[in-house]
């Protein structure tokens, strides 16, 4: 930002970002997530995979802080390894989703008319494939692949994201100022990338935030169908299905990483939506 | 309106052709067969299972037999369940499903409509915060938490309900339970979101200068505004509801549909698994015709639009 | 004796940085049978009085501090909520400014005509109810209502939505009619036959009406007595005649003199500063008529345009619209051209295609005869520096993610004004204060300024590629009058020292009187008369000119100037 006088609209979000109580303890607690998931490994002296027959189900005490779980297994170190997985899965796919989704839905709407047409159709037809569905069954065909999984969430998140940036890229595109941008003489290119790109930041962001725990949520479903990482590598998923198996004998193998897992959805959705009325004061819920 | 629906109805062949032809190629394509993982079946055996499915024929040839025998409307044997027709494994495991499948939105409907509604007339009092913060936890407690959180607590800790199965109509409850009240916390956030921007809308101001009772500008001008977000998010509720039924089926062990499809795929039954995929996108296809029915039924302005 | 009477009301909202007093002891009352204006500007407070008689605003923000309201002697404001409802749209109805917005999109409009008997019980049957509705929109002039029974809002135009929101307020024969800005989204013509219906509709059922408008012309046209509003505050009350001929409060003065009106024309419009005493300098009283020196002959026709057709293909029904159908004009080099039409005439299109913006299906645009619609992409980008637009909505024509600064010397970068970055900034202040403001305005944004600052932010745009013509496209049109006359003249001072050519568009023919040399009206898509100003509005040579010039609201009708 080069300007002191003036306050931009990011500027004037921030501030109402942060009267916002719920979003910007969401922000702290999302914070600390990230630190453990990224940290926590470091700070605890077992390794992720390391078994230790002779140790199974233990209690959470001083030296396995979560317990441990039917292999001996320190559950702090496989709690925080699989918030690495689960994190950078969902920041990943939603990565993908949003270069296909933004540069998808941009061209759809600035060019607008046949191609918009045609693009749109294939978007809508897409849609309505069952592609949850087809998610599964490409992990079941072709086997337990990190990259083919956040590839294929991205792929089913971006139609969304195309949609949402081509709604926006066309109400834009009638918006008086682009009009004066074409009036000035500008170039297509500098009216795309310099005067709706900018202005179409505020939606993506929203609607990235709330991607995130949507496609966290998805690599879990496939994690707890056991199509997601593979044993002796852990996301949060899987450590939820290994916990549900096995609630009866040992509660906390489920507890840990349910707990911040729901945690998690929960900031993201929180910031999502603190966002949402920060960027676009006007539809505030008051 | 009419030329609407009938295009969109032409356009669902299309669709399913080409899903059809996809999950053909994606199940031929990937490694293994449908014989290949058994321990020891002879070669000839093996031989004389591959030749009596057609799987000796040239590939594409047998993607023709496939789409031949589709379009006469027959989805083939299954693989695996020898003697059953893939129709018929559908015809039992979908009713199972589909109990599940309703029971869940009906829970999600009569919780999440009226909390929502609560909530947004009684805006920033104890009756809007508290049903929102409760479903701001349902939207973030996944049905795999959820799921064995309950059963830890009626079957294992209470005993008051069966944990596992499907004997009886109590073994409904908690399956549905965990399905649905996802989508409850989901709708009434939108009911509330909905009603709130309707309430604000000009013409129910007209309609209280009319003199109209609080509870009639409610019910006959702002409900329909206000519902509609939640009849849009019916079209992909549909498609979660069947994808969340796989869970669910896997967490309480369910013989429904979803169970064999997964079942299915592991086994690389090719039939079993084109025969549900279609299924399942015939389905979401026409619920999804359904949602914009009652869409255009509701909004005028979109009768017109179509 | 007086059906209302409001004494010392005070409404306030209360946003979480403060308090505004939009009402703050505001007095008035209204006989039986009569017609009180209610005028201001925009923020004076005049809507929130009107939504405070029915006790319609929503609370909080709004909170009605004190005051009382009597109602054929009952204190409204100590009404309980049932008492309330019962007499609104009974005895008070209301008729809103916006009939799209203000109408049941998921009802039928007979249905919603109706629903007044309904709730009060005036009826036995719904059947009653719906043919008494019936009965009343064909009173008000709706078409073929018979034919029509289940149209929807949507299907309804806007000067038939109005009428039938007239009907629902008046169905019930009330007292007291509360009319709140009822004809300002409507074309003149139909503002016109609303404004006459309602005034003999509510003379029949003995119905006193509050206008409220920001209108004066239009509140000369209907009221016998005028209350006029400044934030929040009654500054004059007087009747209709008074007000006009001999206005006190120096606002109103301003008010009144600042509008350019059809029958006078003067080369600066006074402001409202001239008259609240903030700038010495000007003459308030300068109603001095100018010249009007083109002529079409003895100059040469700079940018000429011919046989240009528009057409648009509706994605619904794939029905084609000409919205410019075979337009031939001409503009004369540093003169004004007025371009005057209803919503839907193709006026806007018309001066969109001039400049190239949208595509057009045939026809010529020339500049000293050489053809611009025939130049290359690339000729035409640099081409654009010469001609720019101003547009309606000062809101939405600045992109907000930029700075002011960043706003002004994008174009200058584009097209190669200003060698480098410093003295392209230079420029912009020098644009600045050429549009009157300041210099330490170039670092801020958009939304920190109001609409009238915009505006000439607008113009600052706009001016700096050097154009030599520029169209203004209804951009005085969402103004109070108070920021239109400014905005004007500064038009005005700039065509002088740029020797500026403008295509001036506007729904509002007193406007383009006072700016245009030429006028040209516009109805689908077709002119319908084009030539001097004076010639036009003297003596129009078409029935639908006539028909505009007549409906103009303006003051002189009552015989008061």
């Amino acid at each position: 930002m080069k300007s002191e006088q003036g306050s931009s609209l990011a500027k004037d979000a921030w501030m109402r970002l942060r009267s916002n109580r719920m979003a910007l303890l969401s922000l702290f607690i999302l914070g600390f997530i990230l630190l453990f998931s990224f940290l926590g490994p470091e700070l605890c002296h077992f390794q992720y995979d390391e078994q230790n027959l002779e140790s199974q189900f233990l209690p959470p005490d001083k030296n396995h802080w979560f317990g441990t779980d039917n292999l001996g297994r320190d559950l702090f170190a496989r709690t925080s390894f699989g918030g690495r997985i689960s994190l950078a899965v969902g920041m990943l796919a939603t990565l993908v989703s949003l270069v296909i989704g933004v540069t998808y839905g941009m061209i759809s709407g600035y060019v607008g008319g046949k191609v918009d047409a045609f693009m749109m159709r294939f978007v809508d037809i897409l849609y309505s494939l069952p592609f949850t569905i087809f998610v599964i069954l490409l992990m079941v065909l072709f086997g337990r692949n990190f990259y083919l999984l956040f590839l294929a969430i991205g792929a089913v998140e971006w139609l969304t994201m195309a949609r949402i940036t081509r709604a926006q890229t066309l109400h834009l595109k009638g918006a008086e100022f682009i009009e004066a941008a074409r009036a000035l003489g500008f170039k297509d290119a500098r009216i795309l990338f310099h005067h709706i790109l900018p202005n179409l930041l505020g939606p993506i962001i929203v609607y990235a935030t709330l991607t995130v725990p949507a496609v966290m949520l998805l690599e879990a479903v496939l994690s707890f169908l056991g199509l997601g990482v593979q044993a002796p590598m852990a996301s949060w998923g899987s450590l939820i299905k290994e916990g549900a198996e096995k609630m009866d004998v040992a509660p906390w193998l489920l507890i840990f990483p349910g707990f911040f897992f729901c945690l998690c959805l929960f900031c993201l959705n929180f910031i999502g939506d603190g966002l949402r009325d920060a960027l676009d004061p006007k539809s505030s819920k008051d | 309106m009419k030329s609407f629906f009938i295009s969109r109805l032409l356009q669902t062949i299309p669709t399913l052709l080409i899903i059809a032809t996809l999950t053909f190629f994606m199940t031929r394509f990937a490694p293994g067969g449908p014989f290949d993982s058994e321990k020891a079946i002879p070669e000839e055996i093996k031989v004389n299972l591959e030749s009596h499915f057609g799987l000796n024929l040239p590939l594409f040839d047998q993607y023709l037999l496939y789409m031949k025998n589709l379009l006469a409307g027959d989805l083939g044997p299954s693989f695996k369940y020898v003697g059953w027709d893939v129709s018929e494994l559908i015809g039992v495991a979908f009713p199972v499903s589909l109990g599940l499948g309703v029971s869940a939105l009906l829970i999600a409907l009569f919780v999440g409509l009226p909390a929502g509604m609560v909530a947004a007339l009684r805006k920033n009092t104890l009756w809007d915060y508290l049903p929102m913060g409760l479903a701001m936890v349902g939207i973030c407690l996944p049905t795999f938490v959820l799921g064995p959180i309950l059963i830890m607590i009626f079957s294992t800790k209470l005993n008051l309900l069966p944990a596992l199965g499907w004997y009886s109509w109590s073994d409904l409850i908690l399956p549905s339970l965990t399905l649905g009240l996802f989508y409850a916390a989901y709708i009434a956030r939108l009911t509330r979101a909905g009603m709130l921007e309707t309430l604000k809308q000009d013409y129910v101001r007209t309609a209280r200068a009319k003199g109209a009772s609080p509870s009639r500008v409610v019910i006959k001008h702002a409900l329909r505004g206000g519902l509609l977000p939640v009849v849009t998010f019916l079209g992909p509720a549909f498609a979660g509801l069947v994808s969340g039924s796989f869970i669910i089926e896997s967490i309480f062990f369910i013989p429904g549909l979803g169970k064999f499809f997964v079942t299915a795929a592991f086994n690389r039954d090719y039939t079993m698994v084109l025969g549900t995929v279609l299924f399942y996108a015939t389905l979401i296809i026409a619920l999804n015709l359904l949602v914009d029915f009652l869409q255009a039924w509701l909004d005028p302005k979109a009768r017109e639009q179509r | 004796m007086n059906d209302l009477n409001i004494k010392n009301l005070q409404t306030f909202f209360h946003t979480r940085e403060e308090i505004v007093k939009a009402v703050d002891g505001v007095s008035f009352s209204i006989s039986k049978g009569e017609v009180l204006g209610l005028v201001g500007e925009s923020g004076s407070g005049k809507s929130v009085t009107c939504h405070s008689l029915l006790n319609l605003l929503p609370i909080p923000p709004a909170k009605i501090e004190g005051g009382e309201i009597f109602f054929k002697g009952n204190n409204l404001l100590q009404a309980t909520s049932k008492n309330m409802r019962s007499l609104r749209g009974k005895s008070i109805s209301m008729v809103f400014q916006d009939p799209m917005s203000c109408l049941n999109p998921y009802m039928s409009v007979l249905e919603q005509v109706a629903e007044p008997l309904i709730i009060h019980g005036l009826v036995p049957t719904q059947k009653d109810a719906r043919e008494q509705a019936m009965e009343m929109l064909q009173r008000v002039g709706v078409d073929k209502i018979k034919d029509r029974e289940n149209a929807y809002p949507h299907e309804f135009s806007g000067g038939m939505r109005q009428r039938a929101m007239i009907a629902m307020a008046l169905i019930t024969k009330p007292e007291l009619l509360l009319a709140d800005e009822p004809t300002t989204a409507l074309d003149v013509t139909v503002q016109a036959k609303i404004l006459k219906l309602l005034k003999s509709l509510c003379q029949e059922l003995r119905t006193s009406i509050l206008f409220v408008s920001h209108d004066l012309g239009v509140v000369a046209e209907i009221a016998d007595r005028v209350v006029v509003m400044y934030r929040g505050k009654v500054v004059e009350e007087n009747s209709t005649k008074e007000l006009f001929t001999s206005p006190s409060h120096p606002y109103v003065k301003a008010l009144i003199a600042c509008r350019p009106t059809f029958e006078t024309s003067v080369e600066k419009l006074p402001t409202v500063d001239d008259f609240m005493g903030q700038s010495p300098k000007s003459t308030p009283t300068a109603k001095v008529p100018i010249s009007k020196s083109s002529n079409l002959n003895s100059q040469d026709s700079w940018i000429q345009v011919k046989n240009l057709a528009v057409h648009f293909v509706q994605s619904e029904s794939r029905k084609v619209i000409k919205a410019v159908d075979g337009v031939d004009l001409s503009i004369s080099k540093g003169k004004t051209l007025g371009l005057v039409g209803e919503s839907g005439s193709g006026k806007t299109t018309l001066g969109r295609a001039i400049l190239q913006l949208t595509q057009i299906n045939s026809g010529e645009i020339l500049w000293d005869g050489k053809d611009i619609v025939k130049i290359n992409v690339s000729e035409l980008l640099s081409f654009r520096k010469r001609m720019q637009i101003i547009f309606q909505d000062p809101y939405a024509s600045l992109n907000p993610r930029l700075t002011i600064e960043q706003t002004l010397t994008e174009p200058m970068k584009v097209h190669g004004i200003g060698g480098n970055r410093s003295e392209r900034s230079n420029l912009a202040v020098e644009l600045l204060e050429e549009v009157g403001l300041e210099s330490n305005h170039l670092k801020r944004y958009p939304h920190e300024f109001s609409g009238g600052q915009r505006q000439r932010i607008c113009v600052a745009r706009a001016l700096s590629t050097e154009p030599e013509f520029v169209v203004c496209d209804e951009c005085v049109s969402a103004m109070d009058v108070s920021v239109q006359a400014q905005v004007l003249n500064l038009l005005h001072e700039l065509q002088i020292s740029r020797n500026l050519t403008y295509l001036f568009i506007s729904h509002d023919l007193c406007v383009v009187r006072h700016m245009a040399d030429d006028i040209a009206v516009m109805r689908s898509g077709r002119i319908e008369e084009f030539g001097k100003v004076d010639e036009i509005c003297l003596h129009p040579k078409t029935s639908y000119t006539q028909e505009l010039m007549d409906s103009i609201p303006r003051t002189s009708k009552t015989g008061i100037f």
